[in-house]
């Protein structure tokens, strides 16, 4: 069985699910590389689609019935346990954010929006669409965990099988400091590029404009005035803070420089990357923010948030600048090759002193371990490791 | 019960067998007519399976590969010896319907 014969036969073994997969994936590639020529470097076109069907076949027959179905989707309701399988199939799969969050629904609402209002539908579109993935990433992530706890994890006196769920104690999830650091100086350049067309081509804003009418004490209203000079008043305001952000940006160079010391090494951490789908809802955000920026700069609204971001991103853009060109001074990657934690970046430049150690964290996780016949599973345990919380 | 499932539970009369195995066998019973795709083995087995007409019988690696054993049950057994008896009595009737030389008895 050569290596591309088997990247295809996994690519369309992917038409069973995942809990199929498991049991049976490795015999399968076996018969159909039996089945197949002995040099062959694809699966062939009616095997292909025999296991297309099969596979489809296996996922219909595994469905739950469509009341269930619902009130699993729709109001939350537990599945029996016959189909925790494909619940769990449901909650570990990639799109899981996009399935159960409302991303969908208000990616529709912003397009009928767009459509009924007046003004650019882009203005109106943008921001829906960037909270819409920004919504499913978030529920993707939390969503899981709070969904593998109440639906997944395994009742007390379930026996303690392989592929059940129980609590257990897993290192604590870190994101990378390199990653966040670039990121965060990516994100603020480009919302700091945005806010500043904003202010310069900036016609009307929020102020005050007199009722017509009333004499003294004169009386306003919150309305839409043009801008005048306004723009370009904030942005020497925003100049001014930058220096203020600079000032601070050296502050944090010197204590970074100022520590010697290895960091403490981490044995229970685990420090990922985020993946694409991060970077996809940091995208999101920042064409949000522009998309703003630009209806702000032609006068389709009025300056609301351009001074606002101007702000944030003059304090902040010179620290995360220094962060990102000098936090290697602490070691990206210590040397038996643990990644830096912008955990640990942030707490060494705010409390000049090593990081306190990470400790476990109690998740919901399939139990990979050995079968121990009579090990039954306990009830929820307010209780310190050893996890999971099994009888001997 | 299909064609098909029929003859893949009789491919596992005499021994276990994995699936590759099966395939061979059931083109062998069927003189060359039916000859099983990876994708129809499995749902074939699935159904057997669940069924009890069929169960797992050990795995092993040959070759880096994973194999999986399939043998049939003691209901499995009987429930071949139960279609067999209704396709023999079926062709017996056909035959009486037909005549017997008309046939050209084989």
């Amino acid at each position: 069985m050569t290596g591309s014969f088997e990247r295809s036969a996994r690519f369309w073994l992917r038409a069973y699910p995942p809990r199929w997969r498991r049991k049976h994936a490795e015999e399968a590639l076996g018969v159909l590389a039996d089945l197949a020529e002995p040099e062959a470097r694809r699966v062939g076109v009616r095997a292909a689609l025999g296991l297309l069907l099969a596979g489809w076949a296996v996922r219909w027959r595994g469905r739950p019935p469509l009341h269930r179905w619902l009130g699993y989707r729709a109001l939350g309701l537990r599945m029996p346990r016959e189909y925790r399988e494909w619940v769990a199939d449901d909650i570990e799969g990639h799109w899981y954010g996009l399935r159960q969050g409302n991303a969908l629904l208000m990616v529709a609402a912003g397009v009928v929006i767009a459509r009924s209002g007046e003004g650019s539908a882009a203005v109106v579109l943008a921001p829906w669409l960037s909270g819409a993935v920004v919504v499913a990433a978030v529920q993707g992530r939390r969503g899981r965990e709070m969904a593998r706890e109440k639906y997944l994890v395994a009742e007390p006196g379930e026996p303690l099988l392989p592929g059940t769920y129980v609590a257990m104690g897993v290192p604590r999830p870190r994101v990378a400091a390199r990653w966040a650091a670039s990121r965060l100086v990516g994100l603020l350049t480009v919302c700091g590029l945005a806010a500043t067309g904003a202010l310069l081509g900036a016609r009307v804003m929020v102020g005050a404009v007199p009722i017509a009418g009333k004499p003294y004490p004169a009386t306003f209203e919150v309305g839409v005035v043009p801008a005048g000079a306004t723009g370009l008043v904030l942005i020497g305001a925003a100049a001014a803070l930058a220096a203020v952000g600079t000032l601070l940006a050296a502050r944090v160079r010197r204590v970074i420089g100022g520590r010697t010391a290895r960091l403490p090494d981490q044995p229970d951490r685990e420090v990922r990357s985020p993946g694409w789908w991060a970077d996809v809802s940091l995208v999101a955000v920042a064409l949000a923010v522009s998309a703003d920026a630009w209806a702000e700069a032609t006068g389709r609204t009025p300056l609301l948030l351009g001074p606002a971001v101007a702000v944030v991103v003059a304090l902040v853009l010179p620290v995360a600048v220094v962060l990102l060109r000098h936090g290697g001074a602490l070691g990206w990657r210590a040397p038996g090759g643990a990644e830096l934690a912008w955990a640990d970046l942030r707490w060494v430049v705010r409390h000049d002193a090593a990081p306190p150690l990470d400790r476990p964290v109690g998740r919901v996780r399939r139990w990979d371990g050995p079968y121990v016949p009579g090990q039954v599973v306990l009830g929820p345990q307010r209780s310190d490791p050893p996890w999971p919380p099994v009888t001997a | 019960m299909t064609e098909q499932a029929y003859l893949v539970l009789l491919a596992l009369t005499d021994r276990p067998r994995h699936g590759y195995a099966i395939v061979q066998e059931v083109l062998a019973l069927s003189g060359g007519d039916v000859r099983l795709g990876a994708g129809t083995l499995y749902g074939l087995l699935d159904r057997l399976g669940s069924a009890g007409l069929i169960e797992d019988a050990g795995e092993e690696v040959v070759d880096g590969r994973l194999r999986r054993y399939y043998r049939q049950t003691p209901q499995g057994g009987a429930a071949a010896a139960s279609e067999t008896a209704r396709l023999a009595a079926l062709t017996r009737r056909a035959r009486r319907v037909l005549g017997g030389p008309a046939l050209g008895e084989a």
